[in-house]
């Protein structure tokens, strides 16, 4: 008798799913092992406390150095996560976004992870229509960034303003020692003057 | 040797007869037989699998018995190459997700790298190409951002979806 009311108590206790989040960390990094850079960043980051926590000490995570995203398709709101992730990331130091329709909005969550971001050196972001307003956040951020020292905006539909944005930015910034800004509408007048004070930072680098 | 058994005991009471080849794919029964030496007519209690669990366990030992033994942990490169399972595994894994994690743990206590390995994976492909909110609606996750952090990944993701 007594054996049979215990069997009925674990199969009711067996209702009682054991949840994912009720698993112990170990476990869930192994799982993690499982996943690529991208999916922890951009499908794990934000689902709730304990998972952000976890992540943010997960090994793998901790000690990744570059994450190359090229051809993602992710957006604005893939850009705010990535932010999100960057400012707890203290490792990160290449980020390749080419070609990931981010967009001025997604350049302005950028621009806000690089105002704190103290690890990122080089930031692709080649052909994402970031436009002029994008530029201009981006160039917001250079006035704080001393630690980028390679940023590729080709291709982004950048005009006059942008450009001029940048040039007053770099005027401020000794770092960056690469801006690359081909196949944009800046102008001969701005190109020359950017590119003057990058070989400025350049020289400041080299002496 | 072989078809030689011993006897384990879950902790809803049931004994289990399991050929000693097959219950040693467990490193820590392995241990327990080795180490402790223990007499063969003894029973060996596993206080933290119960039955439905271990059934399951024993079926997916007795099918991988003769599985080549798994290259040791490597701690440098974790990162697994491959997301493959095959389709007796596959078959296997078709259970409510209560089942599939109470599988993990009992295969992370019984130390069966295998089953640990490919009950992981299956947990990582119901993850990979969702969004949070997939996520959450797959694992039944709670939301549990304070109102000003929510409030402000709303507000951010309004604004991007209104653009």
């Amino acid at each position: 008798m007594t054996y049979t009311i215990r069997k009925q108590a674990t199969y009711m206790a067996g209702k009682v799913h054991l949840s994912f989040l009720a698993l112990p960390v170990e476990i869930v990094y192994r799982i993690l092992d499982n996943l690529e850079p991208k999916t922890i960043l951009l499908s794990l980051r934000n689902v709730c406390e304990r998972l952000n926590k976890i992540t943010d000490t997960y090994p793998r995570y901790q000690t990744l150095t570059t994450l190359n995203l090229e051809f993602n398709q992710i957006g604005p709101l893939g850009a705010q996560h990535l932010t999100d992730a960057l400012q707890h990331n203290m490792t990160l130091t290449t980020l390749n976004l080419v070609v990931n329709q981010i967009g001025p909005l997604g350049a302005q969550h950028l621009a806000d992870a690089l105002q704190h971001n103290m690890t990122l050196i080089t930031l692709d972001l080649r052909a994402n229509k970031i436009g002029d307003i994008g530029a201009q956040h981006l160039a917001d951020a250079l006035q704080h960034n001393t630690t980028l020292t390679t940023l590729n905006l080709g291709g982004n539909q950048i005009g006059a303003l942008g450009a001029q944005h940048l040039a007053d930015a770099l005027q401020h910034n000794t770092t960056l020692t690469t801006l690359d800004l081909h196949s944009n509408r800046i102008g001969h007048i701005l190109e020359t003057r950017l590119k003057e004070l990058i070989e400025r930072n350049n020289e400041r680098t080299k002496s | 040797m072989a078809g030689h058994k011993i006897k384990l005991q879950s902790n809803d009471g049931d004994i289990f007869d399991v050929e000693v080849e097959i219950a040693k794919l467990s490193i820590t029964i392995k241990t327990m037989l080795e180490d402790l030496s223990m007499n063969e007519e003894e029973i060996i209690p596993l206080p933290n699998i119960n039955s439905a669990i271990f059934k399951k366990v024993i079926q997916w030992t007795t099918h991988h018995k003769d599985d080549p033994p798994l290259p040791p942990e490597d701690d440098e490169n974790r990162e697994k190459n491959t997301n493959d399972i095959s389709s007796w595994d596959q078959e296997f894994l078709k259970v409510d997700q209560g089942t599939l994690f109470e599988l993990i743990l009992a295969a992370n206590y019984l130390d069966i790298k295998g089953l640990l390995d490919v009950t992981c994976t299956s947990v990582a492909n119901m993850i990979k190409g969702k969004t949070s909110e997939e996520i959450r609606q797959t694992f039944n996750i709670k939301n549990d951002f304070t109102p000003q952090e929510e409030e402000q990944i709303k507000k951010e993701n309004e604004w991007c979806e209104n653009k």
